[in-house]
């Protein structure tokens, strides 16, 4: 079992993953190992949302969101003191 | 900003060989990232490149974050010459690949693609499971971010 560092930074997990004697890790690939050790972070009920689409309205929705973020980045600016 | 639809029926009216690899191809299978940039393996043979050539010169391909002096020729040959073109064109950001890391050129790309349709155009997009290969073997950061997205997407579809 392999245990989840306290206080970890990507350095260290990656080392960990990296050199684990686990017997299980052994025929793990690189991003299972580290997988094992922490969160992905990934939103499944984004990914339940979009399978439920179609790649049309998939891609549609990914242009919607680039639109967004490239409005978004256009329109910043510097704060004011 | 890319307008990838465009992208696609623009490449395929003109009937150009190539499978849609990369971050699109991953929002098409399901995954929520996004993208700026449309990432294509193209097939190599000259007539493919001669199409590939004329369908994007009414769109100005140049080199994407070459100095504007720097002379660029945008023709088969120059197709022929390179592998990897890293492209802006009037209608975004377009990388067109010779080889994909961990799976080949544009035949072993192909054979583990198949159709979707898009808007009203069939392409082709690279399969889940030659997606995850490429990835681990790019073994860059976010192919990390993306093989927990490829993983999610599979649990997804188990269930």
């Amino acid at each position: 079992m392999i245990e989840r560092p306290t206080g970890y930074t990507v350095k260290t997990v990656i080392m960990s993953a990296m050199s684990s004697t686990d017997s299980a890790a052994h025929d793990l690939t690189w991003d299972e190992r580290i997988f094992r050790l922490v969160d992905a972070g990934v939103d499944g009920t984004l990914i339940a949302e979009n399978l439920r689409r179609t790649p049309t309205e998939r891609l549609r929705r990914m242009q919607d969101m680039a639109r967004f973020l490239e409005d978004a980045r256009r329109d910043r600016r510097p704060a004011t003191p | 900003m890319t307008d990838v639809q465009r992208l696609l029926d623009v490449l395929r009216a003109a009937g150009v060989d190539f499978v849609v690899v990369g971050g699109v191809a991953l929002v098409l299978r399901g995954s929520s990232r996004v993208t700026l940039d449309l990432d294509l393996c193209y097939d190599r043979d000259l007539e493919n490149l001669r199409r590939l050539a004329a369908a994007m010169a009414p769109y100005h391909p140049r080199l994407r974050g070459a100095p504007p002096e720097l002379p660029f020729l945008w023709d088969a040959r120059t197709l022929a010459s390179g592998l990897n073109f890293t492209l802006t064109t009037d209608l975004g950001d377009l990388d067109i690949l010779g080889e994909i890391v961990g799976v080949g050129g544009y035949a072993e790309v192909s054979a583990g693609a198949s159709e979707l349709v898009v808007g009203d155009t069939p392409i082709q997009v690279m399969d889940l499971d030659v997606l995850e290969r490429s990835k681990r073997a790019a073994g860059r950061a976010k192919d990390l971010l993306d093989l927990a997205e490829i993983a999610e997407i599979r649990r997804r579809l188990r269930t």
